[in-house]
């Protein structure tokens, strides 16, 4: 595990990929270079990414033209990712995003939840609403825009 | 002032162009935001907008570029600050950008040139102390975030405007900061920008955030105003 004090990855290796898991705050400190070594095909893991600002999204894009020719996954992208790969499309490159997290909100209960959803199986429109397990048995609605929510597509 | 009903980047050209009024409403001249600017500029006054007043403002300084993630973990754990976690994670990205740009962009030298860099932590002079308000309403979240250098001038943002909307694949490039990719960010995710200047002497940012439920891309406006004399 590489760490700072508010950002870390862990590279977990399998057979025919790398797993990368981003954890924490990417920033203006944050350094992505002590990935460059790590082989392809590699899968960039987001679900723990807590924050990113302009600093860290042009450090990104700027490493991911590093990867120029090296194949890069996207996968279990939460919505504060999906919102930089919508308003920066160079923040996604080349790379192919596999899956990405739906907020839903539920208006009985308030409960909110991320829901993980496999890009193939969205087939490019997303469920604006789903059940909600609470005792009202109330309804979670999307708490995002259905057709920008996935204007990273085009 | 420009009113109309157009994107974010047809108003970004319109910024780039010189406009310092925009408002994108279906209401046009009759959306009361528009009215509120034509009569302010008209008397050659700064208007206080309906979603700047709120009953509770909860309000912090920061001098501490490394303590600003805490202070923003805070400002927005606060009881009184209530919203939907989009909407929270929207505004934290905003007030990031507005924030950050306040420490390092803010306090210059007696030559005018930038006094801190970006990968310094710094800690800033009582007379650069930043002042950060926040609120809640059912509807959004209000920000605002006054520095004491007044160095923010329109010229930036129109170039910020001009490169993140024109150029964003070179933009996005640049290895510098300060290149107006926080402008751009802040503009695309914010519902209502005003920014009033007072040369040498503070800056003012004030944003309002609308709820996901009740955001609308384009139903916005930008105004900038400078005080003291044209």
């Amino acid at each position: 595990m590489i760490t700072d004090d508010k950002f870390s990855f862990e590279v977990i290796s399998s057979e025919d990929r790398n797993i990368i898991l981003l954890k924490g705050i990417i920033d203006e400190d944050t350094n992505f270079d002590k990935i460059l070594s790590v082989d392809s095909p590699l899968v960039f893991n987001f679900k723990n990414v807590a924050s990113i600002n302009s600093c860290g999204i042009r450090s990104w894009v700027n490493f991911l033209k590093e990867l120029s020719g090296k194949e890069v996954i996207f996968e279990e992208c939460p919505p504060l990712i999906v919102r930089q790969m919508n308003m920066v499309p160079s923040f996604v490159g080349e790379a192919k995003v596999t899956s990405i997290f739906l907020p839903y909100v539920c208006d009985a209960c308030d409960k909110e939840k991320h829901v993980l959803k496999e890009i193939e199986e969205l087939q490019g429109e997303i469920p604006e609403t789903m059940d909600c397990d609470c005792e009202e048995k109330g309804e979670m609605e999307l708490d995002a825009h259905p057709k920008q929510y996935l204007a990273f597509l085009k | 002032m420009t009113c109309g009903f157009f994107s974010k980047k047809d108003a970004s050209k319109l910024i780039a162009a010189g406009n310092e009024h925009i408002h994108s409403s279906v209401l046009g001249k009759s959306d009361h935001g528009a009215q509120s600017t034509q009569a302010a500029v008209d008397k050659g006054v700064i208007p206080t907008y309906s979603w700047e007043t709120h009953d509770q403002i909860q309000r912090v300084e920061l001098r501490e570029s490394k303590e600003r993630h805490v202070a923003i973990d805070a400002l927005f754990a606060n009881k009184n600050i209530s919203a939907k976690r989009e909407t929270i994670e929207r505004s934290r990205t905003v007030l990031e950008e507005i924030l950050t740009n306040a420490i390092y962009h803010a306090p210059r030298r007696a030559d005018g040139s930038e006094k801190y860099r970006r990968s310094e932590s710094i800690s800033l002079a009582k007379d650069e102390t930043i002042y950060i308000s926040i609120a809640s309403e059912a509807d959004g979240i209000f920000l605002s975030v006054t520095d004491l250098g007044g160095t923010l001038s329109f010229e930036h943002i129109r170039e910020s405007m001009g490169r993140c909307y024109g150029e964003s694949q070179k933009q996005i490039e640049s290895k510098e900061s300060g290149a107006g990719l926080g402008v751009y960010l802040v503009f695309e995710t914010a519902t209502h920008v005003k920014i009033v200047t007072d040369p040498g002497k503070s800056t003012t940012v004030s944003v309002w955030i609308s709820s996901t439920k009740t955001f609308d891309q384009d139903t916005f406006s930008f105004n900038f105003f400078r005080r003291g004399p044209a």
